[in-house]
């Protein structure tokens, strides 16, 4: 019973649906439905949605921390990937060698923010080489490691001297020279 | 080239719209910035570092597109097969270095590297190969089809 009590209900519905609308009416709105549907992914909401930048990932503890002042403490912004001694501290300066010792050819590559604009940078570090280690003050010997890799990524693991190419592989200390504005 | 001229163009319009003055770096494509990252270490920023052992990019590279097998062997190379980007990304590195790096060294009408091409080869990456040898074979196979280039 309960089986045909629905099939009535179901029955008057579908008549009263019938009665009201048109073939023509439903085809009219299916067309247009159909015509418009790929137009919607143009309008302006889409558009936004994806011009949104994707969720930016939360700030490292070097990040959180970095200054823009002082180039020869390990906190300074552009130190987020080095690991080694600054040159600045070694007679030398964020982009050169102290006298005697000879840049890298080849260098190990990071990126870090800067706090005052809030943009990302590649910096290049090139090992300064050829003389034994710069013996500065403690603070000066720095291990930031944003985006770096375990050392079983060798390529992506900043540990390694990057001497590679100079004649000597005696390690100095270490560059920080800006690249260029990230992606 | 015809891409790269493009995005010039909008690096250029981008440059314009943040003002210049307040730009002093240029703004890198995230297929520059990939390769800095991932490659640039070594094959130096412009592409080109360490002639000795490290294989010049710059002005080079494109002699591989010269054939079949070499357009497939820069992708399978280990470094670049288990690059650590998905595929999308490391078609944009390949395009940056084969056709920005290397610039006129490309032949003529190359195609650039698409994602599903990328994720094909980079299935098959090379291992236990004398990686020297068949580099060998295949520039001189790139040098009897497109005249030498400048990589041997």
């Amino acid at each position: 019973m309960s089986d045909s009590n629905g099939d009535r209900m179901v029955e008057r519905v579908a008549r009263i649906i019938a009665r009201r609308t048109s073939r023509r009416s439903l085809l009219t709105r299916l067309g247009v439905f159909l015509v418009a549907a790929p137009v919607f992914p143009l309008l302006p909401v889409s558009r936004a949605l994806a011009a949104t930048a994707p969720p930016k990932a939360p700030l490292t503890d070097f990040e959180r921390n970095a200054q823009s002042k002082d180039p020869t403490k390990c906190d300074y912004w552009r130190h987020c990937a080095i690991d080694g001694v600054i040159c600045g501290c070694c007679g030398g300066g964020i982009h050169t060698c102290p006298p005697g010792s000879e840049p890298s050819p080849t260098a190990w590559i990071g990126t870090c923010l800067n706090p005052d604009d809030g943009r990302s940078y590649l910096i290049a570090y090139r090992d300064c080489c050829g003389k034994n280690i710069c013996t500065a003050d403690k603070s000066c010997m720095c291990d930031g490691t944003d985006r770096e890799m375990p050392v079983y990524r060798p390529q992506g693991d900043n540990d390694i001297i990057w001497c590679f190419g100079q004649s000597s592989m005696s390690y100095h200390c270490s560059t920080a020279a800006l690249i260029g504005q990230a992606a | 080239m015809i891409l790269w001229a493009g995005i010039g163009v909008l690096t250029a319009e981008v440059a314009a719209q943040i003002g210049a003055a307040a730009e002093p770096f240029a703004r890198l494509t995230p297929g520059q910035s990939h390769y800095l990252e991932s490659c640039g270490g070594c094959h130096g920023i412009q592409g080109s570092s360490w002639k000795r052992d490290i294989p010049e990019l710059r002005g080079a590279v494109g002699q591989f597109l010269c054939t079949a097998a070499g357009r497939e062997y820069i992708v399978r190379l280990p470094n670049v097969a288990f690059a650590n980007m998905d595929d999308r990304m490391l078609a944009e590195v390949m395009n940056f270095v084969v056709f920005g790096l290397g610039g006129s060294s490309a032949p003529a009408g190359a195609k650039q590297y698409s994602p599903g091409e990328v994720a094909a080869l980079r299935r098959q990456p090379l291992k236990n190969r004398q990686l020297a040898t068949m580099r060998a074979t295949i520039l001189a196979e790139t040098s009897a089809q497109c005249g030498p280039g400048r990589l041997e």
